[in-house]
């Protein structure tokens, strides 16, 4: 009788624990990101035009880094408002755009910009997706003048959207 | 096993040892050469999750976040970074859920523990079946003794003329 009573005893322990490590498992799919509040992570290296970049030449501006592909729809819809942010950038020198591709050859790239305008630079980095803990795309952050990440973006931005949380957060 | 000679069982112990020894020499000493680069390229993408698909190795979804893993751990191979670097460059991105196998530490640790105790108290209570069932050696005690003489004088006197 008491070896029963001591396996169900057991066997009640170990089936609160599974129900424990079932329960810690959930919840991973949460859209934020980590990296809100902290230092922007390195975004160096030879852009697909061949130039060198580095994030921190930036410093003292905004900057949006995206990440897109060619074959994905919402990123194709977002690029007008990011030429157009470009644009802003480009007359009010507090804005610049970077982009890193996601699983995505840099002829489709090359051939997508020249169809579509942009002349900002884009890597090709598995490293700095990974680094921004990109999952799909698009995806974008938004780095204040000091290289701090403020706000994350996922499933595209407009350039109204990102124009008023820079005022916002200014 | 009850009621099988001890010459018997001991044989088989032996076949068991034989057995495990033989399985854990061939594990240890077994040379398939040095590791090339692109085994060792799929090894790892073998042994992380893709972040978007439910427990699929990475090596084998076709989702771009694994594409785009894989990707990495090639450059990261071929600059000659450790196993251990790509796997905490890949868990520094997508937290330990990028593992396929579980880390030994905290909750998750409990993966690793729960077998252990399941066969524990597993063995503990075979054991314990075993002894209770009388399957141990064991030498009469002197009330053993005395209930065995009791119960042949009850049987003598029952007898029938």
């Amino acid at each position: 009788m008491t070896v029963r009573r001591i396996a169900l005893s057991v066997g009640a322990v170990l089936s609160l624990l599974i129900l424990l490590l079932a329960v810690a498992g959930g919840g991973s799919d949460a859209p934020t990101s980590t990296l809100l509040g902290q230092r922007v992570p390195l975004v160096t290296g030879e852009t697909l035009e061949g130039d060198d970049y580095d994030i921190d030449r930036s410093r003292g501006r905004w900057v949006v880094v995206n990440f897109f592909a060619t074959w994905c729809p919402p990123c194709i819809a977002e690029h007008p408002d990011l030429v157009a942010l470009e644009q802003i950038g480009a007359e009010n020198g507090q804005i610049d755009v970077v982009a890193n591709v996601f699983n995505d050859s840099p002829e489709n790239v090359a051939e997508f910009f020249a169809e579509n305008g942009g002349s900002w630079p884009v890597l090709s980095d598995p490293a700095v997706a990974v680094e921004f803990q990109i999952r799909r795309v698009p995806e974008s952050f938004l780095v204040d003048p000091f290289g701090v990440v403020r706000v994350h973006y996922t499933g595209g931005v407009t350039t109204d959207q990102i124009l008023a949380d820079i005022e916002t957060l200014s | 096993m009850k009621g099988s000679s001890p010459s018997a069982r001991l044989g088989l112990w032996i076949a068991i040892l034989v057995a495990s020894v033989s399985m854990l020499s061939i594990a240890t000493f077994d040379d398939r050469g040095p590791e090339t680069t692109e085994e060792r390229v799929q090894r790892l993408s073998d042994s992380f999750a893709c972040p978007e698909c439910d427990g699929q190795a990475v090596s084998e979804s076709n989702a771009a976040v694994a594409a785009t893993i894989r990707a990495l751990i090639r450059d990261r191979v071929a600059e000659g970074m450790t196993d251990v670097e790509i796997r905490d460059e890949l868990i520094r991105g997508y937290s330990s859920d990028v593992l396929l196998n579980p880390p030994s530490e905290g909750i998750s640790a409990l993966v690793w523990i729960l077998p252990v105790v399941f066969v524990v108290f597993g063995v503990g209570g075979w054991v314990a079946a075993v002894r209770r069932s009388g399957g141990g050696s064991r030498t009469a005690t002197d009330t053993d003794r005395k209930l065995v003489a009791d119960a042949r004088v009850v049987a003598v006197d029952e007898e029938p003329e």
